[in-house]
């Protein structure tokens, strides 16, 4: 990443309506955002989705987002979270190819990141793995040793560490 | 945006009434029903727009409303236009109607006109039964989707239940804060459909990040004041922002009080009366020299209502690049979109240069040596206008206009040449005497705007000055001017030619005129006009300019065309060159 470019985790509270989604991915298309993940879900209160979003750039770049979305009517609040005591997690699933000699290296290995095995079959193991995104990207190195067939990735999701939302 | 009290008296009046009727019988009526009568709540007494056949249900019920006049254009384009330039000229939310699919889709680049220009248009269309939606059915097309860029916020509405809201809600959103356009998207059966209008009226819910609106913190304005007191070639640049908050007199006070110069945008132009001796003119591409020669060698620019954008600032890095910034906006994201400003104040300019005032005493006494440097730049950077008397100069056909016309006067333009003819020839002395595409740049806007503009006012005077190739744009609309008899004044500087893109092959692709000559085949466009019903007027000389334009200008009857014909090689000068500092213009041809 160029100089002063770095992640950016953001949380969104945003209203739970159709069209939020694409209007929100639509502006960070349009004005260029570099958006590393987003995910999104529904809050305790089904009127509002929390979104997380991750933004790659510098810190104008990081304060644009946060301003233009802050703009939409649909965004109840935006906040910036680098700086800010959070908990950060992404799910994956990863279907590495696996043969009777090295299915329980496999097994031992996602142990070792306290990842489950979710499925397995004649010629794969599938490895639930959650954690940070350096955490699973660590795994899916090593498993890569073995040949990854297919993996699926949530995007992180964040939130800002104990602090009562009320809006929930 | 404000309503007499009268109005406010009317509508009380009216809910009152509502709220009686109501205890008696449950308000029952259709979407249809509910979108006019949540119009009328609003006072709006105009709507522009084509009918079709997915809004039919909303045009019968508008056929019964006494309140409302329908303007039928010729195309939606053109109503859109036109409702963006009434809601500027009035000060009140433009409302337009179109039906779905192509309607939808025509009314889309006036749409994205108000959005670039902060107007605040209120968009309906109709759309196909909610049951077709997403069939790829007939004349669908999908208006939220398409619209997003283009639109503060827009609605699908997909239960007549919700009707009355969203339009309250609508309004609301235009007109607040930092205007622009709403559209609201209306299947056919959600407009046939029942609903109870609420009791006690439709309610908003409140937006928690949006209605979060900026009060201005005293501190920034302290901090402004201070700057700008040190400041010793401290300049102002205005942009449209004075006149939605229409702060001129505000914005006066402190220039007197600071006998600070001050350059307008293209948008702001008239915040100032060009005449008043703070003013040195607009800034940017084909601004005057000592407003980019002064911005350039400023220590201190103040700007307000205005965002900066690239027609403004040239190279951004050259911009102002000895000043400290100063940025005074209603939009927090507008401040360090392009440039960080040393001074952000996020607020209304009323508010934010009422408190300034108080907080500035007098100038700084190097601001005289300032105004020295200023006006030597005056003598040495005005370009002169030249050539045989026999060819009539494009910049002279402005100069007699203004002449010829007042203060009263609403200029609107198209997209070009004649654009900025106009913005440096004419003399504009209020806000929004100027109707201009400025941000999108939407030749044919000048036309539809000058209809929209004389319905707002019916008393002013309304010329459009514009070009054979931005006319000729919107030319259908003559319909519109003739059925409606709108005494509307369109000056045609025609070159034969699409002069800007001309000029930058003239200058910058070594003269290679490519598809930009359009005489052949354009006919007498005072003959059209006449085949309209209109008046057509045509000048070929200085002689015959201004007794030509006094005719049509006297015409009352319905639309009147001047049709000009100037200089075909003319250009527009001074000029920056695309991404150039401001301070490198060319002030004639033979400097290219």
């Amino acid at each position: 990443m160029p100089k002063g470019e770095q992640f950016h985790p953001l949380t969104a509270l945003v209203k739970n309506e159709s069209g939020v989604l694409s209007r929100l991915s639509g502006l960070f298309a349009r004005r260029g955002f570099n958006i590393d993940s987003l995910a999104v879900g529904e809050t305790k209160n089904p009127k509002y989705s929390r979104m997380s979003i991750v933004v790659k750039g510098d810190r104008d770049v990081l304060d644009q987002v946060v301003k233009q979305l802050n703009k939409q009517v649909d965004v109840i609040s935006v906040k910036d979270l680098s700086d800010k005591k959070h908990v950060e997690r992404e799910l994956s699933l990863i279907k590495v190819h696996a043969s009777s000699e090295n299915r329980s290296e496999i097994i031992e290995l996602a142990d070792i990141f306290d990842a489950r095995v979710a499925d397995v079959g004649k010629e794969f193991v599938m490895v639930e793995a959650t954690g940070s995104a350096e955490q699973v990207e660590a795994l899916e190195d090593l498993l890569e040793e073995f040949g990854i067939e297919e993996m699926a990735r949530t995007g992180r999701v964040v939130l800002e560490r104990s602090k009562k939302k009320q809006e929930e | 945006m404000s309503r007499t009290q009268e109005e406010n008296q009317a509508l009380a009046t009216r809910e009152e009434a509502d709220r009686e009727g109501s205890q008696h019988q449950e308000k029952k009526m259709t979407g249809a029903r509910a979108v006019i009568k949540g119009i009328e709540e609003e006072g709006v007494d105009t709507v522009f727009g084509i009918i079709g056949g997915a809004i039919m249900p909303i045009y019968d019920e508008l056929g019964k409303s006494e309140q409302i006049r329908h303007i039928t254009t010729t195309h939606e384009q053109g109503a859109a236009h036109a409702a963006d330039a009434y809601a500027r000229v009035k000060d009140e939310p433009g409302v337009v109607f179109a039906t779905s699919g192509p309607g939808a889709s025509n009314l889309m680049t006036g749409i994205a006109n108000a959005y670039m220009d902060s107007a605040p248009v209120v968009g309906f269309t109709g759309q196909v039964a909610t049951s077709l939606i997403g069939q790829d059915s007939f004349q669908e097309v999908d208006v939220r989707g398409m619209s997003d860029p283009i639109t503060k916020h827009n609605y699908l509405v997909m239960d007549p239940e919700e009707v009355p809201g969203t339009v309250k809600e609508g309004f609301h959103l235009a007109t607040s804060g930092r205007p622009g356009p709403i559209v609201i998207d209306l299947p056919k059966d959600v407009q046939q459909g029942e609903l109870t209008w609420p009791a006690n009226g439709p309610e908003v819910e409140e937006f928690e990040s949006y209605d979060r609106s900026p009060s201005v913190d005293e501190r920034d304005v302290v901090e402004l004041a201070q700057g700008l007191e040190r400041a010793e070639r401290p300049v102002v640049l205005v942009g449209g922002g004075i006149g939605h908050a229409d702060a001129s007199g505000e914005l006066m006070d402190v220039v007197e009080e600071m006998k600070l110069p001050v350059a307008s945008s293209l948008m702001g132009l008239g915040s100032v009366d060009s005449r008043d001796p703070h003013f040195i003119g607009m800034v940017g591409m084909h601004g005057s020299g000592p407003a980019n020669k002064a911005i350039a060698k400023s220590d201190f620019l103040l700007a307000v209502g205005t965002r900066l954008d690239d027609r403004i600032t040239g190279d951004v890095d050259n911009f102002a690049p000895n000043a400290e910034i100063a940025h005074i906006d209603i939009d927090p994201a507008e401040m360090g979109k392009i440039i960080q400003p040393d001074y952000p104040v996020v607020g209304d300019a009323k508010k934010v240069l009422t408190e300034l005032k108080e907080q500035v005493s007098g100038g700084n006494s190097a601001v005289d040596g300032w105004w020295k440097d200023i006006k030597s730049w005056f003598d040495k950077y005005t370009p002169e206008v030249s050539g045989e008397e026999s060819v009539l100069k494009p910049q002279k056909v402005v100069g007699a206009l203004d002449e010829m016309t007042g203060d009263e006067t609403i200029v609107t333009t198209g997209v070009g040449q004649h654009q900025m003819w106009a913005a440096q020839g004419y003399g504009f002395s209020r806000p929004n005497q100027l109707i201009t595409s400025g941000g999108l740049g939407t030749m044919g806007f000048g036309f539809p705007a000058a209809i929209g503009a004389q319905v707002a006012a019916p008393d002013r005077p309304v010329v459009s000055i514009t070009g054979d190739g931005s006319f000729q744009m919107n030319i259908q609309e003559l319909t519109t001017a003739v059925r409606e008899e709108l005494p509307v004044t369109v000056v045609i500087l025609r070159n034969g030619s699409l002069g800007m893109v001309r000029q930058w092959q003239q200058l910058f692709f070594d003269n290679r005129l490519v598809e930009t000559l359009i005489d052949e085949g354009t006919p007498s466009l005072a003959k059209v006009t006449e085949a309209y019903g209109g008046k057509g007027v045509t000048v070929a000389s200085e002689d015959d300019l201004v007794s030509g334009l006094e005719e049509a200008l006297s015409y009352d009857d319905g639309p009147s065309v001047v049709e000009c014909f100037v200089a075909e090689e003319e250009n527009v000068f001074p000029m920056v060159p695309a991404g150039a500092a401001n301070e490198d213009f060319i002030l004639e041809e033979n400097d290219a």
